[in-house]
Formats: structure tokens, C-alpha cells, sequence
């Protein structure tokens, strides 16, 4: 659960499985990318450090560690995200059917006090396979469909390539600052257990 | 109803471990087996995480605890396999609601509401720990508690001074009893200190001897031993009445709370006192194993089920499972929630079987209560306990009862509501409910007329002064199970405990553990994952 | 840092400081050529920065940058000149001490600058407070943030009470916070001298502390922050005037002036004889504690035949300057004054404010004495002047007053405080009552915990008790058994041997107390003392014993002014302060003290009437370093370097190497007879420099000055 520090934002990746979240992230992170689908074995969340105009923030990036297979991620995941990413695989056409299910489901799950104006940006990944020559979903299709939910930025990217991947984090940052917390629930003073297994040390009495 | 579902078909059909429910004990042991490199399959009928450790929306919370499962009807036969439906039995009784405004349920989505509250965590308890060692901390965040009271003999509530300043501050002790009482702490410091000397080590006899003996013995007055015995060590039974007690508590056991208490205080930098609690409430802490689960493997799905156990037709032996969706999945060893009921069949054990036949008499069971409220106990705290000794509400109160308020600014509730658990140990549904009563009438102003919301408005011109007026209340009975071991392949876990803190939750999930993988590490210490090839390191801040 | 082992650095280390202490070198040449030169560039205010970044110590660094930034805002371009570009500069600062703070967060350097740039006036008193409250969470004890604190504060002009619900909150907090008590000490004072609403009671409000500190002391009776506290409540609750205690000549007693008298004659009240040859004898007045102010016209000496002029009246124990307990001043009568005639004086003490004591507590009792000076006829005819007697201070030759005898009852006036008093002063009823409550408390702390500040507070408290008793004018006989007070600091002793000898300077006070306050017990040390050996013309004299007392210190004069003869040996002196007040003294047995050194004698250079002294058997040269041999007012003080005249005494023998000390205290000295053996550094030189140095000394260690 990202902190609701100023300095600290949470985007987390939605999508069917299979499309290349853990890819993307980690190609825009770690600027790798591995042929082996291990079903996201191991993906937690990676952080990136973002400058925007002269301020530096941390870009907390959540992976949906295999959740998302059978719909069972839970109502901590979705909570406090400054940015939803949504993901979906040109070349099936289920995964963009399914972008509307998860946009959805994360108005339902996170409720933003603001669903109306809430950063979404769909990312149509694998644009690289065979080509483009499998592609099934038509750029034309996905902006439509964006458009249509409030003009939300697309991106087409290839995490293989990585191609168009360091421009569409950088808009899912902007996006995320946009949404500076006006949360109702603004969480002061939260304990910070980092530290916690040290001890306190004693002050000197001078 | 469920001929409408699709469920979806799981793939692979075979798992070293299948567990059924995602309660806390259930997810716990899931993440360990998956830490340890075992496949996992997690299910859960429900839509949510948690089962019975869930904090669940306001609207949701009633139907929870009142359903109970039908027997599934179909797709229950087998063709290689014995196969045996399961049934859950409710774990919830004499279940009493009153509303007496419209406020809470029009803002339902905005309550996190605690199965099986009140409960708390004590800085440096194992939970704790293990939270730490399994690095889920990230996952959540924790506020402070910021003050326990204790109800006073006038009706009013007392500051707990369970510190050195909170002793200072304390305004209910005499100048005597602070000295002794800082002078106890003082004493149990040194004793558990390494380099005193032997004089300051308390005598092996008095250790056996229970506590409150040892208490009276070293001079400590009643109103100070209250305070230790149900405050700090929270005790639940009466500790004065030793033959009625069910669990008196040894000197050697409070010593050891105490110092775990204190050691609790600081231990975060900006935790105030030893007590935090989880913002978003206690079902967070499901979620994050659950999570931890899946990050090394853990397959999971929700809303899935499972109507059948599956036995070899000549061994009997446990083989796998039978989803409602007809799918049978194979495992050797199977985790199942305290709810399930698995009937006896011929070739089965009847231990597993007759666990579940005991007899009412012996159940314990904890009566729990929730209120809400718009405002606080106590102007000059948001989060507080309370504690009603025995004894203090009325003359049979054979039991402690605890009291736990939560404010929005640990996100159960919205802005400017309250909302309170209360428990306690009880024999029976009536015993039970009386003692929370007391409690409620205690702490609150509960208005006159019960569900007429007309009525309610009225009584709701609050004299903040005076006790804070009900919203909405609820009052249950929750049944205590014990887990059941690996036999057979199958464990049980437990349901949630009476107690305020994890411990002896913890200690029974990791036993269960270590009955089905003798051979493995709970949780084995994180290093950094040699696993390059998917990019899946758990790279973090 | 405290409590880190020390450990040889490696080899690395080693290289990594010294190359650091190369850079280091080279920033420090850098700066002061800049400053010097008054060279105030961009790169050479960024080279003080890095300068004081690393070493906030160095001083010079400061001074640079304060006149950097006057320079800089002298040479703001004109139309530049406004606030935001003053506060960037001044920013600038305000950033570069915290990052010094960050490195030594207890540079004096750094918060003194912080200081400057917030007196200009620019910078946020509100961003400081948030500071400092940062600070003070990380260490709540820091004296240099409690004292930015204070600073701010009054820049800002925050209430003394806001301050003191801060420092409430601290107290809570943690009472173990010294700083906290210490800060509310500090503002409660304020708030009480300035009265206003809710501090016009005095002992309401510190009725209430009592109350709040009493909950830390017995939460923690170890704990010492809340003692300390406790003690300034004390103090602040014992405030009183000082008092005129008594004087000599003493109230009603006829004073005979006389030429010769080697001891003086048989006394009997009223009459006490003094010799004097040039017919001046010394007015002493005691206080009750030290004061300044006593001057002739704060105090008036009026009698027919004072020899006219301002009489000069001078501290006798000058422990602060300017202050002391006792003055004196010398009556001197006119040659006019004919024998036999009896002239009444009558003082007068301050009649106007003016006499204050240390602590600003002005005396405004008024009090008269008056007495009767007698000059007896010219005795020319008695022209024998009696030779001196060697005196044996032996053992046998004291004895015990009769309880009825002259002596007992010339005892029994002179000891008496009888000072006719104008004003009575009120001994604070509440005064009293706070202290008795505080004792209450204090036994009730102590029944259950053996603490040994608690004991400590006992024994003051009891002492206190006594003093507001005994000076104030309910003397209803509840004083404190001082054997409960001299039981507790024995336990002390034994409890606490770390502090060993600060329980025996006030055991001392406590028995030096009991022994002379009380006329019964002051009897018990009187003595009479009469050489068995020598003529019997020779009048028994009246001795005061305080010896085989373990003494360690010299307690309260008031009851002492008239001594003549005073043993105060076989105790455990290593100063004998306070006796200069008695300037009767001709006889002084010092024998068997812990005498280390001749400046510790220094006292005895303001008695002139001494004529016998015995410090033999002391520690006198004992030490090789002797740590009391410079604790003196130095020879090298101006006063003194003209009657400065060793050199008449310089020979090869007698160096001032190894002699000043004895020259600097036996040279105002006119002693008779002189005991000094059992001293290391008794030698033979020393005795005959002494003979030199003293023209009247006939007797060293029983020898005379011929042999």
C-alpha cells in the first residue's frame, strides 16, 4: 500500500493475463525483457525515480503478481493508485474486450472520490509480434474506445523492442501528479516500520 | 444462481497444496508453502478476501456472518474417485442488529469492518515479526492506538499508565502507587535484564505461582493489579477467583507479556504507545500474505466453491477436490477453513470426522459487538481501548471485556463516525450478550426506541458531553474451533481467537505448517532473488 | 561522542584524515586570504560554505560570512532592494547553518550565526519554531535548541505562558527532560516577578509545582531532573529579606576601652574589656547571609564623641565580590574623651533600602542597637607591662563551666540575638507550611524507597525548617532535632561515599548549628581555661571547644562575635572560612586539622588581636602538588603589590620560590606564639624566616627566638 506522501506515486497495471504487464514494467524499470513467461512469478513492485519540472518523485509501479488470472485480485491492490494503467495484447482481441471489465472494476474497487477525471492510460502492447501482421485490434479501434471514456492517452508499445515504453511511463507520471491527493481520506502520520528493528539510541546529556 | 456463473477451468490440475478459504491462518500457511517452493492453489467462495478475518462494507458485514452455505447439489459424483460433499456450517449465532439511523448504511462502502474485532498489535509481537521478516510491511500501513483506559469504580474511564510518563501523567493513582508500580516495571526490567545479578532475578517458586499471587505479595493495591492483570497482560478470566478461572495466568507468563508490552513502546519511531493497528483494517493483513502468496507462485480464484472431497475408492486416502464447476484438482496435502464440515464415510478417519461432532458444552465461545458512533469516547483521543475488568460492570462478571475504538483516520469509517468493537469470553449466547451490554450501556447512550429512524434523528442531538449516542449496533456470538493437524493429509485451521493479538493464532498456523512440511522453514530469512531470467526480482525502495 | 571505545585508527583511516585535514587546511587558507582581502565573490562565499559545511567550528568562518552578507545587502542594486532579495541572501545563510547543524548539531558557531541573521528581521520566527521543534524531538535535551528557543521566543514575543505549556508538553512527554524543568524555572520566574493574572499568588503557583514535580519524584525517585527542580522550588520558596542578626559589641553591654591586657581581664556582663591602644575598637555586624550595601549611609553610628568623619565599613568575607556576611568598621575615639565617661551609641541598620543580599532581596527590617563605650582613666600608672606567657593549651588546664558561675551567665548574654527590631518581620506562615507539607511528603517517599536525593532533600528541608523557625518570630520550639538532620547525612556518607565530602561540609554546618544556636548546648563547649603552670595572677580565660568534631567546615558566627579563645582542633578543617569574622580572636588552636596549605590560613590575616596560633599536626606541605596552594586571592592583586616587601626578608636560604605563601599570610600577623610542628613543611629555615617576618613572634614549637 503506497503511502500518501506527496513524493511517492502508485500506478498499478491492469490487464488479462499474458499481455505483458510484468514486461512493460520491468523494460521501463530495468530496460530488460525476458522471452520466458514465468506467469509473473516474483513481481511485486518496482520503483523508478521520475523528475518532472524540478521536483523529483518516486513512480511506485504494482504488478498484479498472477492475480488477475481468475478475477481475484483484492480490494487492497487497487487501493490509493494516483494511476491506472490498462493493458491489452493487439493481437487478442479478448484482452481489449476485457479493458472496459477492468476499467470498471477499478472504479468500483478504488472508488476515487473523482471516477469522472481519474488517469487511465491504455497501453496496446506486443505491436512487435510477427511484424504487426497478427494484430487484431486497429489503432483507429483502441483511440475510439479511449476517447470515448474521457479522452484517455494511448499508447502503442512493444515491451520486447521498447519500444514507445520510456514515453508512455513518463504520461502515466504526469497523469499521476495530476491526481494530487485530495482524498478525503488524507492518512497523516503513518508508522514508518523500516527502521523499526533497531533500537532507539540513547541522546547524550550534553 | 449458480447456473448462471461460468467458472473458468484452472490449469495445471495438480498442486502440492490446495487450501480452501483465505481467512488469515489459511493465507498464512499459503504463503510459507509458497515461499518454500511449493505450487499452491488458494481458493475461496467469496468475492473477497479474508473469510472469517475480513473487513468487510457495512452492508455486507450482516449477511456474512447470518449465511449459511446450501449444500451444493450437483456435480457431486465422481467416477475414480469417493467423493464426499462438504458443507459449511455457520460459525455465527444469535446474531441482533439495531440501526437507529439511516448515516452508517447510506455510507456503507465507506466501513472496514472487523470479523473478528476488536483486535490490535503489539509493536513487538510475533506477528509483528513475521510481518517484517516476509517484508509485507510494504503492503500496509499501521496507526497508533493512542490510549487504553480502564474503567474506573465511578463509571469513568482511566488512562492505562502503562509507561514511565503515563504513569507521571496519570491523574487516578496516588503518589504511593506510582512509585509502586514504576517500581514493579523496574523489577521485572531487571529480572529479564542479562547482567544482574542474581538477587534481582524473581525466585523459580514464585515464577509457577500465578500471578496475581505474586502481584499481592509484593505489596501491588487492588486497583494496580487490575490494571496489570487485564490491561497489560489481558487477562481474560477473573485472576481473583483462582478455582473459577479457566486460565490463570503463571507469574513467569505475565512477566513475559509485560516485558513484551514495554518492548512494544518505541519500537517504531513514531508509534506513540505499544499498540498500532492496521489503517484499512485487519483485513488487510490476509490480503498482503495472499499477495506475498502469489508473488512466488501461488495460484488464486475467488469466487470458486468447492463441493466435494475426493478419496481414493480402495485406500480411502485423500486424493484432491471437486469444484462446483465439476474441475477436479489433485493435491497431497489439503489446508481447509474452520468452517467446513466434512461428513464421515466409511474408509475416512474418524478423527478428522468426529472433531466436528463435539459436544456444545465444550465450545468456548466469544461474544463480539460492533457500535458505531459520531463521536468519541474520549475527546482527547480517536483510537483508544477500554477495558472492563471482571467484576467492574456488574458483580457475576466472570470475564474481561475489551473494547476497541477506531476513528476514520484509520480509514474503517468515514470522517466524523467511530466505530467500536467490543468482545468477551462467554459460556453461552446469554452470558455473552450480557456482558456486552454492559458494556454498551457503560460507554454508550443508546437511544430509546430501536429501529424507528424517525426516533432515532431526535435522539441524535448529541450532548457530546454524555455519552456518545449509538448509530447502529450489532451483537454475535462466534464460535472458537481448534485447528486440527495433518491428519490425513487434511488440516483445519482455527477460527479467529478470543484474544486481542495474533500470537497464539500465529503459533497454531505455524504448527499446522510444520505437521504437513516437517522438513521446511517457516518463512525462510529474504535474500534477494537469484531468479534473473523472468526480470521478477523483488526489486524495492 | 560519549561511551565509544577508542581504537587505534587503521592505516586507511589514518590516510583518509590526514588527506581530509589537507583539504581542510587548504579551504581554511582560502577563507581567511578572502577575509582579509574583504574579498566577497560568488566562488569565494561558496568556499566559505564548503569551509563550514565540513568544520562549523571555525570561527573566523562566521565572521567572514556576517560581513559577506552586509556587504552583499550593502550593494543591493537600487531598485533590487526588497524584501524577497534580502530574505534570499538571508535564506542562503539560514541554509548553510543547517547543513552545519547537521554536522556538529552543538556548533556554537552556527546557532550564534542563526541567531544574527534572525535579528535582522527578515526571516520566519514561525519556520524557526518548526525547527526547532524537529530538533527537539530528536533530542529533547539540547541546551544550544533551548536556548534558540528562548531566543526566538522573545524575538517573536510568545507569551511566558505558551512557553510554559510547552514545556509542560516535554514534561510529559518525558519528565526526565532537565532542559524542560530547567526552561520552566526560567519562565516561571519571569511570570512571578511580573504578577499579572494568575501569577499574583506566589505560593499558589508554586503550590502547583510542588504538586507536579511531586509525581516525577515519586514516579522515579532516581531520576534527577525532578530533584533539581524540587530544589529551585525550595529556593524560591525560602526567598526571604536578609536579617541583621547581631553585632559586636552586642546589644546593651558597656565596652571598657584599655591600653595594656595581655588576655583580658575577668568580663562580667555588661562590661567587656578591649585593648586597644589607639582607642579604636571594631563595630561588627553579622547577617544572615551575605549583603552589600552597608555603608555609613545605610547605617548610622550616632555618638557624641565618634572621632567624626564617614566611618568606612568593609566586607569581611569577601566570597563574591562586594558581598559579605559581616562588616566591620573601626569607632574611634577622640583623645577628648576623658576617663571614666560612659558614651552611649546607638546604630541604627538600614533605615533606608539599601542593603541587599546576593540574590536581590533588599533588607528593609530596621533595627537599633546601642551600647556603651567607657574609657578608664589614663592607666599610665600600670605602666608593668605584663609579660607574656608561653600558653600549654594543654588538656588539664580547660575546664568545664559551672552552670552558675559568671562565665555561664556572661555566656548566657553574650549569646543572646536581643537586637531591638522595628519592623518584625513575618516569618512567611506559608513559607512554613510549604516546607512542613514537603517534609511530610518526603518521609512518606522515603518509607517505601531508600533514595539518597530523597535523604539529601530531608536534610534540607529540616534545616530550612529551622532557620525560617528560628529567624522568624514564631519560636515555638518545633525545631528539628538536629541528631535526626547529623543521622541522615551520616547515612548519606555511607550511602553515597562518592560524595563524601560535600555530606560532611554540611554535617558540619548541621553540628556547628547545634552546637552554638542553642544557649544549653553552647555551654557544653565553654571552658574555662587557666594555666595551671603559670602565676595565678593570670585570670582564667573563657574558651570556646568545638574540637574532636570531624568538622570539615566552619559553620554560622552569629552566636560567636565575642570569642576570644577558640579550639577548634583535632577536626577535619581544610578551610577555615568564616573565621575572620571574629575579631576578638587572640587565641586559635588549629591542631589536628587537614590543613594543606598557608594560603588556606588566608582568613586569619584580617584578625588582628591574634597573638597565639597553633596549626601543628596539619598537612601543610603534605601533598607535592598542592591543590589548595593558589586558592587565594593572588598575590599579584594590586592591593597587595605595594606593601609587597619580601625582598627584606630574601636571603639564601629564604627564597620567594619557596616562601611567598607563608610571607603573603604571616606578614599581617602579629603573633606571640606560633605552633607548626607536624607540618612537612616545617624546616629550619622556615622558622627563622618567620622570626624575621614577625618582630613580635617570641615562641615557635616552645622554642624562642634566641635558642
Amino acid at each position: 500500500m503506497a503511502s500518501r506522501r506527496r513524493v511517492l506515486l502508485k500506478v498499478i497495471i491492469l490487464g488479462d493475463s499474458g499481455v505483458g504487464k510484468t514486461s512493460l514494467m520491468n523494460q521501463y524499470v530495468n530496460r530488460k525483457f525476458s522471452n520466458q513467461y514465468k506467469a509473473t512469478i516474483g513481481a511485486d513492485f518496482l520503483t523508478k525515480e521520475v523528475q518532472f519540472e524540478d521536483r523529483i518523485f518516486t513512480l511506485q509501479i504494482w504488478d498484479t503478481a498472477g492475480q488477475e488470472r481468475f478475477q481475484s485480485l483484492g480490494v487492497a491492490f487497487y487501493r490509493g493508485a494516483d494511476c491506472c494503467v490498462l493493458v491489452y495484447d493487439v493481437n487478442v482481441a479478448k484482452s481489449f474486450d476485457n479493458l472496459n471489465n477492468w476499467r470498471e472494476e477499478f472504479l468500483i474497487q478504488a472508488s476515487p472520490p473523482d471516477p469522472e477525471n481519474f488517469p487511465f492510460v491504455v497501453l496496446g502492447n506486443k505491436i512487435d509480434v510477427d511484424g504487426g501482421n497478427s494484430r487484431v485490434v486497429s489503432e483507429k479501434k483502441a483511440k475510439a474506445w479511449c476517447a470515448s471514456k474521457g479522452n484517455i492517452p494511448y499508447f502503442e508499445t512493444s515491451a520486447k523492442e521498447g519500444f514507445n515504453v520510456e514515453a508512455a511511463f513518463e504520461c502515466i507520471a504526469k497523469n499521476a501528479l495530476k491526481n494530487e491527493p485530495e482524498e478525503e481520506l488524507y492518512l497523516p502520520d503513518a508508522i514508518d516500520m523500516a527502521g523499526g528493528q533497531q533500537q532507539r539510541s540513547a541522546g547524550c546529556e550534553c | 444462481m449458480e447456473e448462471a456463473e461460468s467458472y473458468p477451468p484452472i490449469d495445471p490440475s495438480n498442486f502440492d497444496l490446495i487450501v480452501i478459504g483465505t481467512g488469515l491462518p489459511e493465507s498464512i500457511v499459503a504463503s510459507a508453502a509458497s515461499a518454500a517452493g511449493k505450487t499452491v492453489l488458494h481458493l475461496d467462495s467469496n468475492p473477497f478476501y479474508g473469510s472469517h478475518s475480513a473487513s468487510l462494507p457495512l452492508n455486507d458485514f450482516i449477511p456474512f456472518i447470518q449465511s449459511e452455505s446450501q449444500p451444493q447439489s450437483r456435480n457431486l459424483t465422481s467416477d475414480d474417485y469417493v467423493s464426499t460433499p462438504v458443507a459449511t456450517r455457520p460459525l455465527y449465532s444469535a446474531v441482533e442488529t439495531n440501526s437507529y439511523s439511516s448515516e452508517p448504511t447510506e455510507n456503507s462502502r465507506k466501513f472496514n469492518l472487523d470479523l473478528a474485532g476488536p483486535r490490535v498489535l503489539l509493536c513487538s509481537d510475533s506477528m509483528i515479526d513475521l510481518i517484517l521478516k516476509t517484508g509485507i510491511n510494504q503492503y500496509m500501513e499501521f496507526k497508533s492506538v493512542d490510549a487504553s483506559f480502564i474503567s474506573s469504580a465511578d463509571g469513568g474511564l482511566e488512562n492505562v499508565p502503562d509507561s514511565r510518563s503515563a504513569i507521571f501523567k496519570n491523574r487516578g493513582l496516588s503518589l504511593t502507587e506510582k512509585n509502586q508500580l514504576m517500581k514493579f516495571f523496574k523489577l521485572v526490567q531487571r529480572h529479564l535484564g542479562d547482567d544482574e545479578t542474581e538477587d534481582d532475578k524473581i525466585s523459580d517458586q514464585d515464577l509457577e505461582s500465578p500471578f496475581v499471587e505474586f502481584l499481592t505479595k509484593i505489596g501491588l493495591s487492588q486497583k494496580l493489579k487490575s490494571i496489570i492483570l487485564y490491561t497489560i497482560v489481558l487477562a481474560d478470566y477473573d485472576q481473583e477467583n483462582l478455582e473459577a478461572c479457566k486460565d490463570v495466568i503463571s507469574t513467569k507468563s505475565g512477566i513475559s507479556r509485560l516485558a513484551l508490552y514495554h518492548s512494544s513502546i518505541g519500537r517504531f519511531p513514531n508509534a506513540n504507545g505499544a499498540i498500532i493497528y492496521p489503517i484499512y483494517g485487519q483485513g488487510e493483513l490476509p490480503q498482503a500474505f495472499c499477495r506475498r502468496a502469489a508473488v512466488k507462485g501461488c495460484i488464486y480464484v475467488l469466487r470458486m466453491p468447492v463441493v466435494a472431497i475426493l478419496n481414493d475408492k480402495d485406500s480411502g486416502e485423500y486424493k484432491g477436490i471437486k469444484l462446483v464447476s465439476g474441475q477436479e484438482l489433485f493435491s497431497p496435502k489439503l489446508i481447509i477453513a474452520p468452517s467446513f464440515t466434512i461428513p464421515s464415510t466409511p474408509n475416512h478417519d474418524a478423527q478428522v470426522a468426529n472433531s466436528d461432532d463435539v459436544s456444545l458444552s465444550d465450545t468456548k465461545k466469544v461474544a463480539r459487538g460492533i457500535c458505531i458512533t459520531k463521536h468519541s469516547l474520549n475527546t482527547q483521543v480517536a483510537n483508544c481501548l477500554v477495558f472492563f475488568p471482571p467484576r467492574s460492570l456488574y458483580l457475576e462478571q466472570s470475564t474481561s471485556v475489551r473494547v476497541l475504538q477506531l476513528s476514520s483516520n484509520v480509514a474503517v469509517c468515514p470522517s466524523g463516525m467511530f466505530v467500536t468493537y467490543l468482545s468477551a469470553m462467554c459460556d453461552d449466547n446469554v452470558q455473552g450478550k450480557k456482558l456486552l451490554n454492559a458494556a454498551i450501556n457503560a460507554l454508550f447512550s443508546v437511544p430509546i426506541s430501536g429501529n424507528s429512524e424517525n426516533s432515532g434523528a431526535s435522539n441524535l442531538s448529541e450532548h457530546a458531553e454524555e455519552k456518545p449516542c449509538l448509530l447502529w449496533s450489532t451483537l454475535y456470538i462466534q464460535e472458537l474451533t481448534t485447528f486440527q493437524g495433518g491428519l490425513d493429509s487434511i488440516s483445519k485451521t482455527p477460527m479467529p481467537d478470543e484474544h486481542l493479538h495474533y500470537t497464539d493464532l500465529l503459533d497454531a498456523t505455524e504448527k499446522i505448517f510444520k505437521e504437513i512440511y516437517p522438513n521446511e522453514e517457516f518463512f525462510p530469512s529474504i535474500n534477494v532473488s537469484n531468479d534473473d531470467e523472468g526480470g521478477g526480482s523483488e526489486l524495492d525502495s | 561522542m560519549h561511551g565509544r571505545p577508542r581504537k587505534a585508527p587503521t592505516d586507511e583511516e589514518q590516510e583518509a584524515s590526514s588527506n581530509k585535514a589537507v583539504k581542510l587546511r587548504d579551504l581554511q587558507s582560502q577563507v581567511l586570504q578572502f577575509h582579509r582581502n574583504k574579498i566577497y565573490t560568488k566562488e569565494a562565499i561558496e568556499i566559505s560554505a564548503k569551509l563550514l559545511e565540513s568544520n562549523p567550528e571555525h570561527y573566523t568562518g562566521w565572521n567572514y560570512r556576517k560581513l559577506a552578507v552586509e556587504h552583499l545587502l550593502d550593494h543591493l542594486p537600487e531598485n533590487g532592494v526588497d524584501s524577497e532579495s534580502i530574505q534570499s541572501i538571508l535564506d542562503e545563510e539560514l541554509r548553510l547553518v543547517e547543513n552545519a547543524l547537521k554536522r556538529n548539531f552543538k556548533s556554537y558557531g552556527a546557532w550564534h550565526h542563526r541567531k544574527w541573521i534572525l535579528s535582522k528581521g527578515h526571516s520566519s520566527t514561525d519556520r524557526e519554531l518548526r525547527l526547532l521543534s524537529k530538533f527537539q524531538k530528536l533530542d529533547s535535551r539540547n541546551f544550544h535548541a533551548w536556548n534558540y528557543r528562548r531566543f526566538i521566543s522573545a524575538l517573536k514575543k510568545i507569551p511566558d505562558e505558551e512557553e510554559l505549556q510547552y514545556t509542560t508538553n516535554m514534561i510529559y512527554d518525558n519528565f526526565s527532560n532537565y532542559s524542560a524543568w530547567h526552561n520552566r524555572s526560567v519562565l516561571l520566574s519571569n511570570l512571578l516577578e511580573k504578577g499579572g493574572k494568575g501569577y499574583d499568588d506566589r505560593g499558589t503557583v508554586l503550590g502547583e509545582e510542588y504538586e507536579f514535580v511531586r509525581n516525577a519524584l515519586f514516579t522515579d525517585p532516581d531520576d534527577q531532573s525532578g530533584w533539581f527542580y524540587h530544589l529551585w522550588l525550595l529556593e524560591q520558596t525560602l526567598q526571604r529579606e536578609p536579617l541583621f542578626l547581631s553585632s559586636w559589641p552586642p546589644n546593651g553591654s558597656t565596652l571598657c576601652l584599655s591600653i595594656d591586657g595581655y588576655l583580658n581581664s575577668q568580663q562580667s556582663w555588661p562590661m567587656l574589656h578591649f585593648q586597644s591602644k589607639a582607642r579604636t575598637f571594631p563595630l561588627i555586624l553579622y547577617f544572615s547571609e551575605a549583603v552589600e550595601g552597608v555603608s555609613s549611609s545605610t547605617v548610622t553610628v550616632e555618638s557624641e564623641y565618634n572621632a567624626g568623619g564617614d566611618l568606612i565599613w568593609r566586607p569581611l568575607s569577601p566570597k563574591k565580590f562586594g558581598f559579605s556576611q559581616a562588616w566591620l568598621t573601626d569607632l574611634k575615639f577622640s583623645d577628648k574623651v576623658h576617663s571614666l565617661e560612659s558614651c552611649p551609641v546607638k546604630i541604627t541598620v538600614a533605615h533606608f533600602p539599601g542593603i541587599i543580599s546576593s540574590s536581590g532581596m533588599p533588607c528593609s527590617q530596621s533595627c537599633h542597637l546601642s551600647f556603651t563605650v567607657c574609657v578608664p582613666a589614663n592607666d599610665q600608672e600600670r605602666s608593668e607591662v605584663q609579660t607574656a606567657h608561653r600558653i600549654s593549651l594543654e588538656e588539664e588546664n580547660f575546664k568545664a563551666l559551672a552552670t552558675q558561675s559568671e562565665e555561664a551567665k556572661l555566656v548566657h548574654s553574650l549569646s543572646k540575638l536581643e537586637i531591638e527590631k522595628v519592623n518584625r518581620p513575618t516569618t512567611c506562615k506559608q513559607s512554613l507550611e510549604t516546607i512542613s507539607n514537603e517534609i511530610a511528603h518526603c518521609q512518606e517517599l522515603l518509607s517505601s524507597t531508600d533514595c539518597k536525593i530523597g535523604k539529601l532533600t530531608l536534610a534540607r528541608l529540616w534545616m530550612a525548617r529551622n532557620t525560617l523557625i528560628t529567624y522568624g518570630s514564631t519560636d515555638d520550639g518545633t525545631e528539628v532535632h538536629y541528631e535526626d538532620i547529623l543521622a541522615l547525612y551520616r547515612d548519606l556518607m555511607k550511602m553515597d561515599p562518592v560524595h563524601i565530602c560535600y555530606y560532611e561540609d554540611e554535617y558540619s554546618l548541621a553540628l556547628w548549628k547545634q552546637a552554638t544556636s542553642n544557649l544549653v548546648s553552647l555551654l557544653k563547649h565553654c571552658y574555662q581555661y587557666q594555666e595551671t603552670s603559670s602565676s595565678p595572677s593570670m585570670n582564667p580565660s573563657l574558651c570556646v571547644r568545638l574540637n574532636g568534631l570531624s568538622l570539615s567546615r566552619i559553620g554560622s558566627m552569629e552566636h560567636l562575635l565575642w570569642v576570644q579563645m577558640l579550639d577548634l582542633s583535632h577536626n577535619k578543617l581544610r578551610s577555615i572560612e568564616g573565621l575572620e569574622t571574629l575579631q576578638l580572636l587572640s587565641c586559635l588552636n588549629l591542631s589536628n586539622n587537614k590543613i594543606c596549605s598557608f594560603t588556606a590560613l588566608e582568613p586569619l590575616k584580617k584578625l588582628k588581636s591574634l597573638q597565639v596560633l597553633d596549626i601543628s599536626n596539619n598537612e601543610i606541605g603534605a601533598h607535592s602538588i598542592d591543590t589548595r596552594r593558589y586558592l587565594c586571592s593572588s598575590p599579584l592583586n594590586h592591593a597587595l603589590v605595594s606593601e609587597w616587601h619580601f625582598d627584606k626578608f630574601a636571603s639564601d636560604d629564604v627564597t620567594l620560590k619557596d616562601h611567598w605563601d607563608a610571607y603573603l599570610i604571616f606578614d599581617d600577623l602579629n603573633l606571640i606564639q606560633l605552633e607548626i610542628m607536624g607540618n612537612a613543611i616545617v624546616d629550619d629555615r622556615l622558622r627563622s624566616f618567620l622570626f624575621k617576618l614577625m618582630p613580635s613572634l617570641k615562641w615557635i614549637d616552645g622554642e624562642s627566638k634566641c635558642d
